[in-house]
């Protein structure tokens, strides 16, 4: 956000993959991130597209009797999908700078070998990654029909399935997600950003303890055989370890709160009914366990 | 850290180790034991939470 006493200049704004903080990223993670914001459609096809892969073609590809033919194809799938990306970035980065080819005409159709000639890098990366995954994963079902059988295709995998293929096809007709290059212009360089309130120490250790005890808690009751007993000691040991953490947790908030503190005898008073009240229930127990 | 903060903390490790003998005496099937301990847990947790509360009303 800008204060509004200094305007940036274009030559002091840091350069887009910089933070706002003003501090340099290194150069291997600054790589990754430029990378990852210039991912083209076929990119955010891919992930989908491997989901599915995962589900309906391995599967079949790897089924009992299936051929070798069908594995090949299946990796050619694979290959398509993820190639694509890169096939599309260095397109995309060759064809910087350089005059886009000109568009045909609408209304006039040209000859097959024409409207090729007119793809653009994107266009071949599109095209690889959707046909070569539909085509080898059609190559697949064919050599294994017997993999999509309804006797040996679980229904919840064919309906994850068949929401993964609808993704990728979703994402290979969408065009693909691009940065704001305006986005750039509205950062303002300045030093760290720097917390309004310092946190003090030990609030990490306070959670820490309670997430042992919680944990600790967990390790009681495994040997249980009655299935219902077992899960009833289950959910108790789990709601009683988050009521442990968040006790801790408050402990530990209390001692950062902003409110000024009450005195120790505030304090007790207001502890004194949930005080007298484990003191009671204790003497009771120790009652009843030495009248018996 | 004050007297009554460690007694805040002596009371959460006290209810876990409540809570931990209640979910023991679930497993073995003593149900009105089991009660007994989870009562004792929460009412300890409840009072040390409260010992450590600031400026909020009760």
């Amino acid at each position: 956000m800008n204060d509004g006493t200094s305007e940036a200049s274009p030559d002091s704004l840091p350069p887009s993959s910089a933070p706002v903080s003003g501090r340099p990223l290194p150069r291997r993670r600054r790589w990754l991130l430029e990378r990852m914001a210039s991912v083209g459609a076929s990119a955010q096809a891919a992930i989908p597209g491997l989901y599915a892969w995962a589900i309906t073609v391995a599967p079949a590809a790897w089924s009992r009797g299936a051929p070798l033919l069908a594995k090949v194809a299946a990796v050619v799938g694979v290959l398509a999908l993820v190639t694509a990306p890169f096939l599309e970035g260095a397109a995309a980065s060759v064809s910087d700078g350089a005059d886009p080819k000109p568009s045909p005409a609408r209304g006039k159709r040209l000859p097959l070998l024409g409207t090729v000639r007119t793809w653009t890098g994107p266009t071949w990366a599109r095209a690889w990654s959707v046909w070569g995954f539909v085509l080898s994963s059609a190559t697949v079902w064919a050599l294994a029909p017997a993999a999509l059988s309804s006797a040996r295709l679980d229904g919840v995998r064919g309906a994850a399935g068949m929401v993964g293929w609808a993704l990728f096809a979703f994402a290979s007709a969408g065009p693909a997600l691009r940065s704001d290059p305006s986005a750039a212009g509205r950062t303002v360089a300045s030093t760290s950003l720097k917390p309004r309130s310092e946190l003090p120490r030990g609030d990490g250790a306070y959670v820490a303890v309670g997430v042992a005890l919680a944990l600790a808690m967990q390790g009681v009751g495994w040997g249980v055989a009655v299935p219902e007993r077992a899960v009833l000691v289950r959910l108790v040991t789990v709601v009683c370890g988050i009521a442990v953490v968040s006790g801790t947790t408050s402990i530990a908030l209390a001692r950062d709160a902003a409110r000024a503190p009450l005195s120790r005898r505030l304090r007790l008073r207001r502890a004194l009914p949930w005080l007298l009240m484990l003191v009671l229930v204790v003497l009771a127990g120790v009652a009843v366990g030495t009248a018996r | 850290m004050q007297l009554l903060d460690v007694l805040a903390a002596l009371l959460v490790v006290g209810a876990a180790a409540a809570f931990t003998f209640g979910a023991m005496a679930l497993a073995r099937a003593s149900d009105v034991e089991a009660i007994y301990y989870l009562v004792i847990g929460i009412v300890a947790l409840r009072a040390g939470v409260q010992l450590v509360r600031s400026g909020a009303s009760v």
